[in-house]
């Protein structure tokens, strides 16, 4: 009787052995099936990478090309245009003038944009340097405010800056400076239907410059805000007449802002208006100066 | 004979892909069904050598439908079980349903038609 309960246990025993040695085996094909799959989907996954690296590269050196091919035939007209505005190819009636006054405007509108677009292509390859030298931002705000000061008061609005320091030297690219400026006022007129543009420009206790272009404007949504700074974003954009933008500008910005090592950031409040700020870092001692070049360099 | 094969999926693209890749590499009489319930009738009726089954499917999951598959129907019907979402415990619990061996979902279907080539060389 003894031995038969003893016997009794051991078969149970051995097959509930039996049983956790099926499903270890189990759990272990498992492992090795999941192992398989997670090293195929990597490979595919990687394959896939390198197809979409080689597709943007393509897709960024059709874009160059394309935009290059467009801009010289885009010259002449704008110069035939100019002439014929100017009256060198003949005098011309009111009327005509009008027409030409917008073909001319519209020409100057496609330029921006194929300019734009290269520009981004030139940032995606990587191609865009800085060329940096040593200038007074402040001045440089001055002077670039002075020209939007008559589109301004077009539109109505006031144009207002305010530079807290009297000289506020920085290491950088002057050019492309006066672009972000450019587009950062440019934007703040177009949204803006009534008060003022006000831009700002101060040194921080940080060793940085900090701009900032403030509107009266329509303003933007909370949602809308974090996609401000992505490719072909366009917020406010009224249908019909009137200035368009390319969806490009606010982008550029930021690559030129990232490219000085800085920072760039908005807030908006709909109804009330937008600030945008960025800062880029001062001139400290003449070592940045070489630190820069050996940087822009490579 | 040419050799039948069944894949149990409820996406039409799916299936359609699968059939095209299946195709390419020689395997022309291929049937298919929506749900597992469906493919196991078809199983009987069909009697293919090879089912390709889908883990997620509308009323039993594909895991369910394997293991009926394999008990009801026969058990030398091969069973390859594929999925999208590769897990271990998916996979463990494909062995314990029965299933020959299961694969991930590419988009160019190669473990799959790599594991038909193997199981059906075989037979």
């Amino acid at each position: 009787m003894l031995k038969f309960l003893k016997d009794t246990k051991i078969k149970r025993l051995q097959a509930e052995v039996d049983r956790l040695q099926k499903e270890a085996q189990d759990v272990s094909w498992g492992v090795k099936k999941t192992n398989e799959g997670i090293k195929i989907l990597y490979r595919e996954l990687e394959r896939k990478n390198k197809e979409l690296k080689e597709l943007d590269k393509l897709k960024s050196e059709f874009v160059s090309t394309v935009s290059h091919e467009l801009r010289t035939p885009m010259t002449i007209i704008k110069e035939s245009i100019a002439q014929m505005s100017d009256g060198i190819c003949g005098d011309i009636n009111e009327k005509q003038e009008r027409v030409l006054f917008m073909a001319l405007a519209n020409i100057n509108r496609l330029a921006k944009i194929i300019n734009d677009l290269l520009d981004i292509s030139k940032f995606e390859a990587g191609k865009l340097l800085l060329e940096k030298s040593l200038f007074d931002i402040g001045e440089l705000t001055r002077e670039v405010c002075e020209g939007f000061q008559a589109q301004a008061q077009k539109h109505g609005l006031a144009l207002k800056v305010g530079i807290e320091d009297d000289k506020i030297e920085v290491y950088a690219d002057r050019d492309k400076m006066i672009q972000v400026f450019t587009n950062l006022i440019g934007n703040a007129i177009k949204f803006t239907g009534k008060g003022s543009i006000t831009i700002k420009v101060k040194g921080n206790a940080d060793k940085t410059v900090e701009c900032s272009v403030q509107d009266t404007g329509k303003g933007i949504s909370e949602d809308d805000l974090p996609k401000v700074f992505d490719k072909f974003q366009q917020f406010g954009r009224q249908d019909g007449p009137g200035e368009k933008g390319t969806g490009l500008g606010l982008l550029i910005c930021k690559k030129i802002i990232d490219l000085h090592k800085g920072t760039i950031d908005i807030e908006s409040q709909i109804g009330l208006g937008t600030v945008i700020i960025f800062t880029i870092p001062c001139l400290v001692d003449e070592s940045y100066i070489l630190k820069g070049e050996e940087e822009n360099h490579g | 004979m040419e050799n039948k094969i069944l894949i149990i999926d409820d996406n039409d693209q799916d299936i359609k892909i699968m059939k095209r890749y299946l195709g390419h590499a020689g395997y022309k009489d291929v049937v298919f069904s929506h749900t597992g319930e469906d493919g196991v009738d078809a199983v009987i009726k069909e009697k293919p050598d090879l089912v390709i089954l889908d883990t997620s499917l509308p009323g039993i999951d594909g895991f369910e439908a394997c293991k009926r598959i394999k008990n009801r129907c026969s058990e030398g019907t091969i069973v390859i079980i594929m999925t999208g979402l590769i897990d271990a415990v998916d996979a463990g619990k494909a062995r314990k349903s029965g299933a020959d061996d299961y694969c991930v979902k590419t988009s160019d279907g190669t473990p799959i038609l790599e594991s038909v080539a193997k199981f059906l060389l075989r037979s």
